[in-house]
């Protein structure tokens, strides 16, 4: 306990030493499973209000709109914003870019979020109950999986099976 | 201009040639896993899906009953996984398309190849497969042969046709009152082989039942089929029926009386006297709990009905499920009626509704007093008669597995640099000598390293959520008279206690909640002292401050809800002070009301010092199910946000403290009032889906901003008018590449003293694994007629990346802008190229 209060001075020791410049949008990526659902919640650091998304619910590209309702003086960085969420046996590796809109019009037009999914997948899209985040569920689907009675058989091969 | 043009040009060209050849080595398989070498006899089955916790097959096999249904445990990253299958096929591509069947109620189903062992294994016990099975290999020591176990009643053989999915029509023989168990004539020889089966259906509370015989491909093959039966059923007639019927129709068929040929006489043999026939039984693979419920023309949107609302089980949204289960119940009896009166007592038992659920529970048994689900409905309602905690559904496993305590870092480090240059040409016209003067500036105006560093360190364990968090910026300047700026924008530890239920966040973090309106650093924490009841604390010191003055605050807030399953509230009340005085004293509120399809968001906050609302906000969503949405927002606040330090804008002396020497503090206030606008923003959007491929969309905004009464030091600001502002945008995947997303938005903007024009074009493409390319084209024009000027701009860019291995990205990217600004005396023009190069780490 001591040594984690220590390393919380220091690092806001480090934080003292700011100044002033342009603030990402995106806060925490979380993800959780559930039995059902994978989630993966996309956090930001002011209300943002879902516009809409596409494609609808299938793809490997998702992109999804919204635009920033709390924008007041925060010097929100016009720059994109990348997190990234390691894949997982139900999660595909998946990398969110927030974009700001291309007029660079914050307040005016929506931003979108570009969610690139490692391999197509099925997903729903809705905006959090926090209005800060906005979520999205995939059907629980391992990466990778193999029948219990397979183990002494031959390693499986990449190849696409004969059609 | 021309090069820029002609480069995007030959872009788009380059982009059309490349995408199929790109696409075609992208290795996009359609979601297939597994293999086997060459010369190998392949089997292929169709995982339905997958789930860390045990899953149940028994509506798989209600869906498939003809098919075998199967569980198959395996492990995969160390963890035991359940696989849900249907098999099996002999090709791949026969294998798709039954997944593609399956999709709309199996939206992860996919394709895999599996081992000869598996299918050996499995087709063992399903009969009749076995004829399908590869000859086992002699075993030189046999083991006892065990008796063989008893085959199972099986659907009467069908025309192969009849699984075809174009094969829809069928010949409803007879339809009547009362139940038809049986044929009321033999069939003739030519349609032995189609399926006699039956169907229920409900018309003004009154049960209705069907004789039907299928399935047929063509018209003329039915209505054949129909005349030949019209001496037995002279009603009968051809109907058109679903793919959901055809699957079905293998637990209500009949065995037609066979035809004796009236003309051939058949020698009687001597036969054995026949064994005592056991009593029917279902086949293993047939349901255990509605088997008996015959399919019904319901069962489409029944079955819909019953995804919806288990999705919302799974989420959660226990009212939605009550809804959805709730129309599903009022539809006639189906073969998801049973499941959903269990499924409608168990919602409205995590809802709290346990009288309701009660209610519910009784009613299933009194509908269905045997089975599993009468045996698992019994211990729920004994679980409610104990008054114990609600356990998990026995079905859905809603269980929150036991969390092992496990530790990770996740994050990323990136650098990029970035580089701009420009060039502005400035020509001046003069009328009276009608003379020209033009002036140009050239210069490097971005040269700069970014340095991102996202860092998170995170401990879970069965009891404990711990969280380090560190999100740092270092910009470092080259160009003269810049500085570098290290930036820290997150920094905090972040303790979540399950098991007391509460959590505390120290250091600095974004606010936006509980009334605290920026970044700050300080301390946080709340605690649950009942499930719906949250009470928060919160205190610490803005950052992002250029006043010379000291700031501090702090504030309570109680959350509650969620109330009526949708809504939720939250109140607040915070005080911040800047040196010593009173800078914003506010108390405010936060509504919610979430809903899969519908969801609202409120915000009040009204400052008790100045006496005047400082934020109102309403935005809410509506998602329908014909791929129609909607979002509306209201939002009226004070530009910038209501403090006392507004005062200070303009002010050479930034200090309160200082200005309290020469000013009163109501003097301060009125400053404040007086720099500070209220700027009202309305917003609506409507979203439409065109196809899976198209989306189109409308947005119409609102803007204004008042006037500024000002100050000394603080010019006032002129009432800015409305700006409307009314965008159509189209978005499409597929241009390029089946893996692409292209944007096509025009905007018209429609101000106090000018009018414009955007029109751009996004295009976002993923080439292969790694490649990715974005094109970014916009055009826009505007004139001002205040000042009779023209502007026109036009900015393309490009942004490669490139992904190598799993965990280093390498970006790109190029543009320009040109834009071209032309008043009556004066015209500039500006071109401004910049590039930037970067990679980024994922750890």
């Amino acid at each position: 306990m001591k040594k984690m209060l220590i390393g919380i001075s220091l690092l806001l020791g480090l934080a003292a030493g700011s100044v002033h410049a342009q603030d990402p949008l995106l806060d925490d990526v979380d993800t959780s499973v559930e039995p059902e659902w994978a989630k993966i919640r996309i956090s930001f650091v002011l209300p943002v209000n879902y516009v809409r998304h596409f494609p609808k619910e299938h793809g490997q590209l998702l992109q999804i709109f919204f635009t920033i309702t709390g924008l007041d003086t925060q010097n929100i960085s016009l720059l994109e914003d990348v997190r990234h969420v390691s894949a997982t046996p139900v999660l595909p590796a998946t990398t969110i870019t927030y974009d700001p809109p291309v007029s660079l019009n914050l307040q005016r037009d929506p931003s979108s979020l570009s969610v690139r999914f490692d391999r197509d997948v099925n997903y729903q899209v809705r905006p959090g109950d926090d209005h800060r985040s906005i979520v999205i569920y995939l059907p629980v689907v391992p990466a990778q999986s193999t029948p219990a009675d397979a183990s002494k058989d031959k390693p499986a091969k990449k190849d696409e099976p004969a059609k | 201009m021309r090069a820029v043009a002609v480069f995007s040009f030959l872009f788009f060209l380059t982009n059309l040639w490349l995408a199929p050849a790109f696409a075609a080595g992208s290795g996009d398989k359609n979601n297939i896993e597994g293999a086997s070498g060459a010369g190998v006899k392949q089997y292929f089955a169709v995982t339905l899906r997958s789930s860390f916790t045990p899953i149940s097959d028994k509506q798989a096999k209600r869906d498939f009953p003809d098919r075998p249904v199967y569980l198959l445990q395996s492990r995969a990253f160390g963890k035991d996984v359940y696989n849900l299958r249907v098999g099996f096929f002999e090709t791949f591509a026969a294998a798709s398309g039954f997944r593609d069947g399956t999709l709309a109620k199996y939206p992860s189903a996919r394709v895999t190849e599996i081992t000869g062992n598996e299918f050996t294994v499995i087709a063992r016990t399903f009969p009749t497969l076995k004829a399908l099975m590869p000859a086992a290999p002699v075993k030189k020591a046999e083991a006892p042969k065990a008796p063989a176990p008893p085959a199972p009643v099986v659907a009467p053989a069908v025309a192969a046709s009849a699984f075809s999915p174009k094969a829809l029509y069928a010949v409803q023989l007879e339809e009547s009152g009362k139940a038809v168990t049986t044929a009321r004539t033999p069939l003739p020889p030519s349609l032995m082989n189609y399926r006699l089966y039956t169907t229920q259906t409900r018309e003004k509370n009154l049960m209705r039942y069907q004789l039907k015989l299928g399935f047929f491909e063509k018209e003329e093959d039915v209505y054949a089929a129909r005349n030949q039966l019209k001496t037995a059923y002279p009603d009968a007639k051809v109907i058109r029926i679903t793919r959901n019927e055809q699957n079905d129709s293998v637990r209500t068929a009949l065995v037609a009386p066979a035809v004796v040929p009236p003309t051939v006489a058949i020698a009687p043999k001597p036969v054995p006297a026949p064994a005592p026939t056991p009593a029917p039984v279902a086949p293993a693979i047939l349901p255990g709990v509605t088997a008996t419920v015959p399919a019904s023309s319901y069962d489409r949107e029944a079955q819909a009905l019953m995804e919806k609302s288990r999705a919302a089980l799974a989420r959660g949204d226990n009212a939605s499920a009550i809804t959805l289960l709730d129309k599903l119940l009022r539809l006639p009896p189906n073969r998801y009626s049973q499941d959903a009166q269990e499924f409608i007592g168990l919602a409205r038992e995590r809802a709290g509704e346990t009288l309701a659920a009660r209610k519910e529970y009784e009613l299933y048994l009194s509908l269905y007093p045997t089975g599993d689900g009468a045996d698992r409905v019994r211990q729920r309602i004994a679980v409610l008669e104990a008054k114990a905690a609600p356990a998990p559904a026995p079905v859905l496993k809603a269980v929150r597995p036991r969390v092992q305590a496990q530790s990770s870092i996740v994050g990323s480090l990136s650098q990029y640099y970035y580089h701009g240059a420009s060039k502005v040409e400035t020509t001046n016209q003069n009328p009276a000598t009608n003379t020209a003067s033009q002036n140009t500036l050239s210069q490097t105006d971005q040269s700069a390293l970014l340095t991102n560093l996202n860092f998170m360190y995170r401990y879970r364990s069965e009891d404990y959520d711990n969280r380090l968090v560190i999100r740092d910026t270092y910009t470092k300047n080259f160009l003269q008279n810049q500085e570098d700026v290290n930036r820290p924008t997150a920094v905090y530890y972040e303790l979540k206690d399950r098991k007391l239920d509460y959590s505390a966040r120290v250091g600095r973090q974004p606010g936006g909640t509980g009334g605290v309106l920026g970044r700050f650093d300080g301390l946080q924490a709340g605690y649950n002292f009942t499930p719906k009841w949250r009470l928060n604390a919160v205190g610490g010191v803005p950052v992002d401050i250029t006043y010379n003055s000291s700031l501090r605050f702090y504030g309570a807030s109680v959350d509650i809800g969620p109330y009526a399953e949708h809504w939720g509230a939250s109140l607040y009340t915070i005080q911040q002070k800047v040196d010593g005085v009173v800078d914003r004293n506010a108390v405010g509120s936060e509504l919610r009301y979430f809903d899969p399809r519908f969801t609202l968001y409120g915000l009040f906050d009204y400052d008790t010092e100045f006496q005047t609302s400082n934020i109102t906000l309403i935005q809410g969503n509506w998602t329908g199910s014909s791929g129609t949405s909607a979002h509306v927002l209201f939002d009226r606040r004070k530009t910038p946000a209501l403090e006392l330090v507004n005062a200070l804008a303009g002010e050479f002396d930034t200090s309160i403290e200082s200005q309290l020497q020469t000013k009163s503090y109501d003097q301060l206030k009125q400053q404040a009032l007086n720099n500070t606008a209220t700027t009202d923003l309305k917003g609506a959007g409507v979203t439409q889906a065109l196809s899976t491929h198209w989306q189109a969309g409308l947005d119409v905004q609102s803007a204004h901003t008042s006037a500024t009464v000002g100050s000394v030091n603080q010019p006032a600001q002129p009432d800015a008018g409305n700006t409307y502002t009314y965008t159509g945008n189209i978005i499409g995947t597929g241009l390029f590449n089946p893996r692409d997303v292209t944007v096509v938005s025009v905007s018209h903007i429609d101000a106090k003293t000018y009018a414009g024009n955007l029109y751009s074009l996004t295009n976002r493409v993923l080439w292969g694994a790694a490649w990715s390319l974005d094109t970014t084209l916009t055009w826009y024009a505007q004139h001002d007629t205040s000042t009779d000027t023209n502007l026109k701009r036009f900015a393309p860019s490009l942004k490669p990346s490139y992904k190598w291995k799993d965990n280093m990205t390498f970006e790109m990217e190029l543009g320009a802008e040109h834009t071209e600004t032309t008043g009556p005396t004066t015209q500039d023009k500006s071109r401004r190229r910049y590039w930037s190069l970067g990679y980024r780490w994922d750890f």
